[in-house]
């Protein structure tokens, strides 16, 4: 069923009921075909409207269901055309589908909708759009129930979602126009509550976020996107900043084991989501201390590792136990843990520099860094790392940018960045980059390294060639190109590069797992269940989809210990419907950034406060102060609340 | 810090007119300012936006749909317009929408005639209801204490969630389910040994969902008459208006913006102002207990006090008399009886706690007014249930918090309401209050956080500080009172670096055995933290009774005279005033008097407004000292064991009968407005005195209030201006403004005391009640019926006592029962009792001089 019969979406009306058809493909909205393994997708009834790929698609009862759900599910009850309007919508639409209605019913539900478009938020105002749209469009069925000559037929099974584009967008599907309405109303607990739902480090993720959530904010639409990251650093340091204990409390014992490898964000994550479930979580980690890429990835000045360090406590105070410098593959074996446990999470990281491709990379030149990964993790860790007074960095990412503050601080005179490509194209983000700036990190952009310069095994320079921008690459950013004869030497005492990592597997190699693996070596995992085809083992964060994010690691964290839970109570490695339909959002496209959205606008995001100059690279003191809550609550005040309803009906 | 300093002014046009407001505020208050009203039914100015109600529609220029001009933040420029034909359709239907279902029992719903729901559909015509859903609101909530919740009426407005949540800090209510069933519920695991009912809940409910019961179907709101007067609890720190009909109080509310309090109310004037109609109060004179005239009861008090005159004679009042009527108090006795044997309450710590500060600060009692509190970033509340003692400090504090981000430390030996609220906790144990005070004192200065400018200049032994804090070892004084070390650091960090500070405290301090150590171990600590700089913060003594600081400025001890002089040196200046040749010499005060009592030469004792068989310590020893007298005058307003004790028994006003001036703990002067004619025969406490002064001096006394206030600061130049102001709350003038003149304040050494050890029993005020009038008001009894004491689950076990069951608790001078409440609240060795109750008359066991008491407990 990949035609469309009727769609309704965006108003743009599709109308194959006559004949006619229309591929799926073409219709911006990414309808799924199937629904897990339960059947086939008969129609979807959402926020802009509504597609039946099945003809027999019942849509008034559809839409007396969806109504019903959005009355008795999802209403806030917080608006008086939300609480009371879909209330006389659900009672309209019963009333009709059980052949008690009247044609001036249909007049109520069309002018209902249009008074819905004054509710408060977007969820019931966006679920009344299909229903107005069935009575315009499928008037002919409504009329036959209104004259006793139809009754609902349809035997199939309705499942619904409530998502918002931000919601969406995150990898860990936070719902965040819920922790930004809890911190409107001065619940700062009730807000980190929220978080805590889907993300058991909002600490971290409220200071070192990429934040895709805001490039989904419908806010930018009219002038600029809610501060979501920060909001949640405001929620999480609340609680610490006036010394509570989190209220979390585990379930009874299950009995289950499980042993989770990685104390970084998705081991964290996993471990603590299936301890509140009543396992009995213990975590290797190869580290002397929590949080992997973040603790020793990270810079204290972005994200002071003693609140990551309570994070990770708050998981152990829920009886997770975290044992240290235990590696896999060198200290235990894979095998050995599928032996001894009920289930595995591997959360192993990308932590293996990439080769920049020069001559002399692998001389072991006194001076050449194994790459910024490892020199981040060796100045982290206080493991002797001398930090010479001139340094090349090379890359354009988070790492290249952390390594050359970091270098400042630990006595470098001058750190300079090198990277092949333009300032607009730095992966990094462009704060992150200012920042550099003004702690007196100089750029060299558009150069690449070609050779390394050494005087008695030592680097005394690094050898660059220009590079112009030429045509845009497959990811969208104009690929540079060297210029030729342009090749220049910097002096410096030390080369870093920093051109992304890659997850080390060497522990598969002991043994027939049947766990595969891309070739960019992360490994495989099914269909959005976190497992392998190693029943029982599960993996996630960077060691399954490469160096990424930490939200993404919590995401993954996240549905691994949702899937495990079920894998270990029923031995059924699988979504349910609340997760299937999240992958199904995801698909679909929550966020349109066309959107008209009718709003007075003009209101500037609230800003942190920051340290600022030069001066402050000579310690690793926080830089980003925390935004007051007053000053929150403003920010706050600024969302939208952009909820919206979904609902498949399965054949 | 706060980014609201960078508040810039936009321009906006509404309905054609130009406006110029501050940016951040919503259309609605643009529109205010023009004068034009958009209708709404959730709008209130004083919590967050709400836009529950999308009633006060309006349509912007260049935006597709309407908004909400409630929570609509205006910006630069825009341009609105407030009605259009459509804007007006939307809007009917909007309140036809919240009309469904919505019962029309206006008949006998309690917010007739000032229901906002009514007064909208009225003013936008709605007649017809097009329409309509199954009915599925909740049933009534008939089971909270004092409120009744009548989901059915409720438009969602989610004032009550707010009013509780960011001005009160008890935060009673949420949301609970979903769509139309939505509906207001209380907090579950709450309090219950002391449950807070949030009262401005129906204060600012718009229809009739949230109902009081004590006014349930009392009266239709038009028919009552609203008298601005102050709270019984709150004084002129509460503003409000007494709301009565045919001889009876019915209810007090407040209203917004133009109170002090932004008609916020306490619990005792939501719910506790019962006792004013008590069927026991006092309405005629007796004489031995048979009833008399005004002239008889006058006449036997006259001819026995001055028979026996000097000091024989004795007089005891209280804070909940005027600071006029004080004022004739004292003058009565000084003038007419020529006995200087008067005191107060004050003697039991509250006038030690303020000679202190006006010793080492040149205080007279706190340093600034409440809303100071308001602006301040760090507020230390040491000592103090705040919550209960003073609930209008506590709305200042509150505010502190949402508008200003202040950071907030509360210091008690019990987990305190406002407790939840604070950054930081800081459970000392009985006895280490001055030492946590000089350790965290001498971090500040440690840290180099002190203010020297500020020091240098107006302390004038400011180059003892560091010599004075150098022997102090903050963390061995932390280890010994068992607080984490780094938590003394963090409170000197906190209050070392904020610009302003507040420091608070209360009924555990000016109740401790060491209150004057306390006090200037905290006056110590405002020095360095700079509390007195006098832009915002301030020291702030509270006390729970309306008028303490009028009761002290009034000068009712034998120590000082008006305005807090010296009695000696300025004895003859106050004869000449008072027209007589000179004052007696000597006087006892409260404890020298029991004394005399016992040893028989104090034989006639006058007690106005005061109950020291329930409210002084060691109450056993008053009441077989009273039982001695050969002569006791009760001048009360409520019948008691005390009135049948008495041999004349004075019928008084409440605070609704009379007028007169209440001083705030904040020294803020507030005038009581009479709202209703003094129940029976009674009369003013005032009007009492002034008769027997006329009666024992043979003249003519002026009991006019200005009169009196004119008098006492020709004595004291107390005020410096008496003249009345305001629209419609009056203040009779206001006291001198305090500011530390250079070199005035000292900086004293800390008088450290140990660790108490063993079961320390805290006898206090709870929530509900004040005083011992409270017990007569049927609203306070619903939270608290009778007496108790709260004891951890540690002790209980250890006693072998259950919830509910007697526990015996005995100290060194006396013994009480008490049913036993388990409580969180309290930590292992600690025990508190409220000390309203006459059925287990708590203050029996605490000796005086002490306000917590060793105690040995057992299973009665």
């Amino acid at each position: 069923m990949s035609e469309i019969v009727f769609s309704s979406w965006g108003r743009k009306i599709i109308d194959n009921r006559q004949g006619g058809s229309t591929d799926l493909a073409s219709l911006k909205l990414k309808i799924p075909t199937e629904y897990l393994c339960k059947g086939n997708v008969a129609a979807f009834m959402g926020w802009d409207g509504f597609v039946i790929l099945d003809p027999k698609t019942d849509v008034v009862a559809m839409a007396a269901e969806f109504m019903k759900r959005v009355q008795e599910k999802h209403c806030c009850g917080k608006c008086t055309p939300g609480k009371k309007g879909t209330r006389v919508m659900q009672d309209t639409l019963a009333r009709i589908i059980s052949g008690k209605g009247q044609e001036r019913d249909l007049e109520i539900l069309d002018s209902l909708t249009d008074l819905m478009q004054d509710c408060k938020c977007t969820l019931c105002m966006t679920a009344a759009i299909p229903i107005q749209d069935s009575v315009r469009y499928f008037r002919e069925t409504y009329l036959e129930y209104l004259a006793g000559k139809r009754t609902p037929s349809y035997t199939g099974k309705y499942i619904d979602k409530v998502t918002a584009p931000c919601m969406d967008t995150c990898p860990a599907h936070i719902d965040i126009p819920a922790y930004i309405e809890e911190i409107k109303n001065y619940r700062f607990d009730e807000s980190l509550g929220k978080i805590r739902e889907r993300m058991p480090i909002p600490a971290v993720c409220g200071r070192v976020c990429p934040h895709p959530c805001e490039t989904a904010c419908r806010r930018a639409l009219i002038d600029e996107p809610i501060s979501i990251m920060v909001m949640k650093r405001v929620a999480s340091d609340h609680e610490w900043l006036h010394h509570r204990e989190p209220p979390m409390q585990p379930k009874p014992s299950t009995g289950k084991k499980v042993i989770v490898v990685g104390a970084g964000p998705a081991g964290l994550t996993t471990a603590y989501y299936l301890a509140l479930e009543g396992h009995s979580v213990k975590i290797i980690e190869m580290l002397s201390e929590p949080g992997g890429t973040v603790a020793v990835g990270i810079p204290d000045y972005r994200m002071p590792r003693p609140l990551l360090q309570r994070e990770a406590q708050i998981i152990q105070d829920l009886g997770v136990e975290i044992e240290y410098g235990v590696k896999l593959g060198r200290d235990v074996s894979l095998r050995e843990l599928k032996e001894q446990y009920d289930a595995v999470f591997l959360g192993t990281g990308a932590f293996k520099s990439k080769p920049m491709g020069v001559e002399g990379e692998d001389a072991g030149y006194e001076g050449f860094s194994s790459g910024g990964i490892n020199y981040l993790r060796a100045v982290a860790l206080g493991q002797g790392m001398k930090t010479p007074k001139r340094i090349v960095v090379v890359g354009g990412g988070n790492t290249a940018i952390d390594c050359v503050r970091v270098a400042l601080r630990e006595g470098a005179e001058e750190a300079i960045l090198v990277y092949r490509r333009s300032r607009n194209e730095m992966p990094a983000e462009p704060y992150e980059v200012d920042d550099a700036e003004e702690e007196n990190v100089r750029f060299e952009f558009l150069v690449n390294p070609t050779r390394l310069v050494t005087k008695d095994n030592k680097i005394t320079g690094v050898e660059v060639i220009k590079m112009e921008l030429g045509e845009a690459d497959e990811s969208g950013r104009r690929r540079p190109q060297p210029v030729k004869g342009s090749e220049y030497v910097i002096e410096c005492d030390m080369v870093i590069p920093a051109i992304g990592q890659d997850p080390d597997l060497s522990y598969l190699e002991d043994g027939d797992y049947g766990i595969k693996q891309t070739r960019w070596s992360s490994i495989v995992t099914n269909n959005g269940t976190m497992m392998t085809d190693n029943a029982g083992v599960f993996a996630g964060g960077d060691c399954e989809y490469g160096a990424m994010t930490v939200v993404l690691a919590v995401g993954h964290g996240k549905r691994a210990a949702s899937v495990m839970h079920r894998y270990l109570m029923d031995g059924k490695a699988m979504l349910d419907d609340e997760e299937a339909m999240e992958d199904i959002m995801n698909r679909l496209g929550v966020f349109d950034p066309d959107e008209k959205i009718p709003a007075v606008g003009g209101l500037k995001r609230e800003h942190q406060p920051k340290i600022a100059g030069a001066e402050r690279a000579k310690n690793y003191e926080e830089i980003e102060l925390a935004m007051p809550e007053s000053q929150a609550v403003v920010e706050a005040e600024r969302c939208l609340r952009c909820y919206r309803v979904g609902m498949v009906a399965l054949d | 810090m706060s980014h609201k300093a960078e508040k810039k002014m936009i321009r906006l046009t509404i309905d054609g007119q130009e406006v110029e407001i501050e940016a951040g505020l919503p259309i609605i208050a643009a529109a205010e300012k023009l004068g034009i009203k958009i209708p709404t039914m959730c709008y209130l100015k004083k919590v967050s936006m709400t836009g529950a109600c999308r009633v006060c529609l309006v349509s912007v220029e260049g935006v597709d749909a309407s908004v909400t001009a409630c929570n609509t933040i205006a910006v630069d420029g825009i341009r609105v317009t407030t009605s259009t034909p459509d804007l007006e359709r939307q809007r009917r239907d909007m309140i036809r929408l919240m009309l469904i279902n919505h019962p029309l029992d206006c008949t006998v719903c309690d917010a007739a005639g000032e229901c906002d729901l009514q007064d909208i559909c009225f003013n936008h015509h709605i007649l017809d209801q097009p329409f309509k859903a199954e009915d599925v609101a909740m049933p009534k909530i008939r089971n909270w204490p004092l409120i009744e919740n009548v989901p059915a009426r409720c438009i969602l407005c989610e004032k009550c969630v707010k009013v509780g949540h960011e001005l009160t800090g008890i935060g009673d209510f949420y949301v609970n389910e979903f769509g139309d069933k939505a509906y207001i519920e209380r907090h579950k695991g709450q309090n219950t040994i002391d449950p807070y009912i949030e009262g401005n809940a129906v204060a600012v409910c718009p229809v009739g969902a949230m109902i009081s019961k004590p006014f349930r179907h009392k009266a239709r709101s038009w028919t009552l008459d609203k008298v601005p007067s102050l709270g019984f609890a709150g004084g002129s720190l509460e503003q409000v208006e007494l709301n009565v009909k045919n001889g009876q109080l019915y209810r007090i509310t407040s209203e917004d913006e133009i109170t002090i309090n932004n008609g916020l109310l306490s619990f005792d004037s939501s719910f506790g102002y019962g006792f004013v109609n008590s069927s026991k109060r006092l309405g005629t004179p007796l004489v031995d207990g048979a009833e008399t005239d005004w002239d008889t009861a006058l006449n036997a008090v006259d001819q026995k006090a001055r028979s026996l005159g000097g000091d024989a004679v004795a007089g005891l009042t209280s804070a909940r008399l005027t600071l006029e009527e004080n004022y004739m108090f004292q003058k009565l006795f000084r003038v007419g009886y020529s006995s200087n044997n008067i005191d107060s309450a004050a003697c039991f710590g509250v006038r030690a706690a303020s000679e202190t500060l006006r010793a080492v600060l040149g205080l007279s009692g706190s340093s600034a007014p409440a809303t100071d509190i308001a602006k301040a970033d760090a507020i230390l509340v040491f000592g103090s249930d705040i919550t209960s003692e003073q609930p209008q400090i506590n709305y200042q504090i509150q505010r502190a918090l949402r508008c200003n981000d202040a950071y907030l430390c509360v210091a008690n030996m019990r987990s305190v309401r406002i407790g939840s609220l604070a950054n930081l906790r800081l459970n000392y144990a009985p006895g280490t209050e001055v030492a946590l005070i000089a350790a965290i004192t001498k971090l500040i200065v440690e840290q180099g956080l002190v203010d020297s400018a500020f020091v240098q200049k107006f302390v004038k032994n400011d180059a003892d500080i560091e010599k004075s804090v150098s022997g102090i070892d903050a963390e061995k004084i932390a280890a010994e009172a068992g607080v984490d070390f780094a938590l003394l650091q963090e409170i000197a960090q906190k209050f070392g670096a904020a610009q302003r500070v507040a420091v608070v405290f209360g009924a555990d301090v000016t109740g401790a055995a060491t209150v004057a150590d306390i006090v200037a171990a905290l006056a110590n600590f405002s020095i360095v933290s700079g509390a007195l700089r006098g832009d915002g913060g301030g020291v702030f003594m509270v006390d729970e009774r309306p008028n303490t600081q009028g009761l002290l400025d009034a000068g009712v001890n034998p120590h000082q005279l008006p305005g807090g002089l010296d009695y000696v040196s300025k004895s003859a200046d106050a004869a000449a005033i008072w027209g007589c040749a000179s004052l007696p010499q000597n006087g006892r005060d409260a404890v020298q008097i029991l004394e005399g009592i016992e040893t028989g030469d104090v034989k006639f004792l006058y007690l106005a407004g005061v109950n020291p068989l329930i409210t002084y310590p060691e109450s056993q020893r008053w009441r077989a000292a009273l039982k001695k007298l050969e002569f006791l005058v009760v001048q009360d307003i409520l019948e008691s064991e005390l009135t049948a004790l008495a041999n004349v028994v004075l019928p008084a006003a409440s605070f609704a009968e009379k007028t007169g001036t209440y001083i705030a703990c904040d020294n803020t002067a507030g005038l009581l407005q009479q709202a209703l004619k003094p129940f029976a025969s009674a009369r003013a406490d005032g009007d009492i005195i002034t008769a027997l002064l006329g009666v024992a001096t043979g003249k003519k006394c002026n009991a006019d209030d200005v009169a009196v206030r004119n008098e006492l600061n020709t004595l004291s130049g107390l005020f410096a201006s008496t003249e009345i102001s305001g629209a419609k709350y009056l203040t009779p003038g206001s006291k001198v403004v305090y500011a530390p003149a250079p070199s005035a304040l000292e900086f004293s050494e800390f008088k450290y005391t140990k660790a108490v050890a063993g079961l320390t029993l805290i006898v206090g005020k709870m929530h509900a009640h004040t005083g011992v009038t409270s017990t007569y008001a049927s609203g306070a009894l619903e939270i608290a019926p009778q007496g108790y004491v709260e004891i951890s689950s540690e002790d209980a076990q250890r006693a072998g006592v259950s919830e509910g069951e007697t526990l015996k608790v005995k100290s060194t001078v006396g013994s009480l029962s008490a049913p036993v409440r388990i409580s969180p609240y309290v930590s292992a060795g600690i025990l508190f009792a409220p000390y309203h109750f006459a059925d287990i008359n708590a203050m029996q066991v605490v000796p005086i001089g002490h306000q917590s008491v060793q105690v040995e407990i057992s299973k009665g």
